[in-house]
């Protein structure tokens, strides 16, 4: 009642405009209007910061998927593996059915990770302390199994880029002993690869090349509203006919939240590989717009809102980038998480969570109302386009550390993305493997000395047990499914 | 250049970039190339073996059955890279795109984020897409002015400066 009274409602409603207006922007996110936003809420109460920072947290994700759909430029790293079905679902006119699904999926989907949020709160202590470097290690790896799913086509070029993305990963300071890899001397080097302008590059201005070479004359390839097929109705049906993929991607990104420093990008990717397995036979359209390769990531990414509170409000260890900065907020205003967080301020830990839970159903209420407006968009030129939105993916490499250095990164990447799309190189085990590089490499740099000195046994934890298991299963599927499939056709014929 | 040898071609690139990160990685301390080895001597076997299915189809084909596209489907993949191979507009129009985005690269460059994004949008607008001049300065200016209004202005960020506008002002001052 707190969260929805008057006047403390505006609050999630102008958290949520301000966060969808920001994410919209390649370059910028949630993260950037929360940094900005805390020097101007200092003097305020708790409650309305509480109110606009929740918001803040659910309104970013969603608007991020809608220019990953329309115009295959991620708004956030999350944000790829919608893409990766989203936009070719809008080079076949359905990008209505596609922002319909993703609407749906992402409103639900935060609905179930808040639901587990407030049923796990008296549980969450025993759960998160079970995770250790060796569990991170193994989820590492189990997203970068995703790799053996999402290079469709050819699993050892996928094998290769992948290898690619962890050596970009590497680029820069080595964590044990501080040596500088792979850096040329060069001072924009020292400090790694980003995958913000890596993602911008190989996937919006590599498109915009592909969109220029081609000639093709509109994104959806129709020139009239009319000729577009699909509906947003059709789109947030898929999460109903699709409800158990639905419940288990939503179940993927809850857990994959609430373990520490994982972040949201594999969440929505291991969801998406796990679609493209479960989908069997059925497989075939993946990647070349399966409704469930948006519904998926879309599920998992808005679910691991309501898990990735979990430990910051239990121990204030921050589930990611954004939690990070809640934590920073609560300090600031004198809120300690743990157990005065869920002891004495509780009411005030149920209105964050409330208030993002608001927050992640008006953005896709509003995303769905505006629909149509955003579905003209790929029916204009692409000459007239393509020079926006380079434009834009530009601007968006520059923003986001303030560096030229990232703008030729991304011209750089745009040229090479263009190239491995037209070769069928797959560009997503790259950027996957970039992102989880240094979580794989910290992790597997403490298990192995935690074991050098008995401190810990791999193969006695169970956690880690299941994660290898899932590991191998997730690379021996695939490839047995298809000789499965064979040998039933052969047997057929005979 | 047929399709077959320009695939091939990318293919020996991607080699002798991986070789070149053997070989960087081989240049490290023991601990610092300890985890990139492991990946890059993988992928060093990994890509030879592709240069191995690019020059040799009939390997490739004894392969198949680990590949998760079904063959019909690869054979339309195929014939569309062919077919736009074939289309001697096309590798120009290739060419042409790449250089218009590192001409906004470069304008940024010389001129800054506020006078190079917009002036890159008018060229655009106004030669490849041929657009009427009053669509090319509106847009151009249009998307200049709510670059200073929402960054510089609203948000205080830096825009990258270039190299020629701090140098006129320093000639007038």
């Amino acid at each position: 009642m707190l969260v929805i009274s008057w006047p403390n409602i505006l609050y999630p409603i102008a958290g949520t405009l301000l966060a969808m207006m920001f994410s919209i922007l390649p370059g910028l996110s949630g993260l950037t209007l929360m940094a900005l936003a805390i020097p101007f809420t200092y003097a305020w109460e708790p409650l309305p910061v509480l109110l606009i920072f929740g918001a803040f947290v659910g309104g970013a994700t969603f608007t991020g998927s809608i220019t990953a759909i329309l115009f295959n430029i991620p708004g956030r790293n999350s944000n790829a593996a919608t893409m990766l079905d989203g936009y070719p679902l809008t080079q076949q006119g359905q990008s209505k059915t596609a922002i319909g699904c993703s609407a749906a999926a992402s409103a639900l989907g935060s609905t179930f990770g808040v639901i587990v949020l407030v049923l796990m709160i008296p549980l969450i202590r025993d759960a998160v302390l079970l995770f250790g470097p060796a569990e991170f290690l193994m989820l590492a790896v189990w997203g970068l199994m995703t790799i053996g799913v999402l290079a469709r086509g050819s699993v050892i070029k996928g094998l290769i880029t992948g290898c690619i993305g962890l050596l970009l990963a590497f680029v820069g300071f080595d964590p044990r002993t501080a040596e500088l890899r792979y850096a040329f001397d060069s001072y924009y080097l020292r400090d790694g690869v980003s995958p913000v302008p890596v993602f911008l590059g190989i996937f919006a201005l590599a498109e915009m090349i592909h969109l220029a070479a081609t000639g093709r004359h509109t994104i959806s390839g129709k020139t009239r509203v009319g000729e577009l097929s699909g509906s947003v109705w059709q789109g947030c049906r898929a999460v109903f006919d699709n409800f158990g993929l639905f419940v288990r991607s939503s179940v993927i990104g809850t857990l994959v939240g609430m373990i520490p420093g994982i972040g949201a990008t594999v969440a929505s990717f291991v969801a998406y590989g796990h679609a493209a397995q479960s989908a069997g036979k059925d497989s075939s359209k993946f990647g070349r717009g399966d409704i469930r390769g948006v519904l998926a990531p879309e599920a998992a990414n808005d679910a691991k809102d309501g898990g990735s509170l979990m430990p910051s409000l239990a121990f204030g260890i921050p589930g990611g980038a954004g939690t990070a900065l809640l934590l920073v907020v609560l300090d600031i205003h004198g809120l300690a998480p743990g157990q005065q967080m869920l002891g004495d301020d509780l009411t005030l830990a149920f209105v964050l969570i409330w208030s993002m839970f608001i927050s992640n159903w008006l953005t896709s209420l509003i995303g769905v109302a505006a629909v149509n407006p955003l579905a003209r968009l790929t029916i204009m030129r692409t000459q007239f386009l393509i020079p926006i939105i380079v434009v834009l993916a530009i601007l968006g490499a520059y923003i986001y550390e303030g560096r030229f250095g990232d703008v030729i990164l991304a011209f750089v990447f745009g040229v090479v993305g263009y190239y491995m799309r037209f070769y069928g190189w797959p560009r997503i085990p790259l950027v996957v493997a970039l992102v989880l590089g240094p979580l794989f490499e910290n992790s597997l740099h403490i298990t192995l000395k935690l074991h050098q000195l008995d401190r810990i046994d791999f193969w006695t934890r169970p956690i880690t047990l299941v994660l290898v298991t899932l590991c191998i299963f997730s690379l021996a599927l695939p490839s047995l499914q298809v000789l499965w499939s064979r040998s039933r056709v052969r047997k057929s014929d005979v | 250049m047929s399709s077959a040898a320009r695939k091939t071609t990318f293919t020996v690139l991607v080699f002798f970039l991986v070789l070149a990160l053997f070989v960087l990685t081989m240049q490290l301390g023991h601990v610092a190339r300890l985890v990139p080895l492991k990946v890059v001597i993988p992928a060093l076997v990994l890509v030879l073996f592709q240069l191995l299915l690019d020059l040799m189809p009939g390997l490739a084909r004894r392969f198949a059955p680990f590949e998760q596209v079904d063959l019909p489907a690869r054979k339309d993949i195929r014939s569309s890279r062919a077919a736009s191979l074939d289309n001697r507009s096309f590798p120009q129009k290739e060419t042409l795109a790449i250089f218009w985005i590192l001409l906004a690269v470069v304008l940024i460059y010389l001129l800054g984020l506020l006078i190079g994004l917009p002036l890159y949008l008018f060229l655009y607008l106004k030669i490849p897409a041929r657009e009427s001049w009053r669509i090319s300065v509106s847009t151009s200016i249009v998307f200049g002015g709510l670059l200073f209004i929402v960054f510089r202005l609203g948000l205080d960020t830096s825009l990258h400066q270039g190299l020629v506008p701090p140098l006129f002002w320093e000639l007038i001052s």
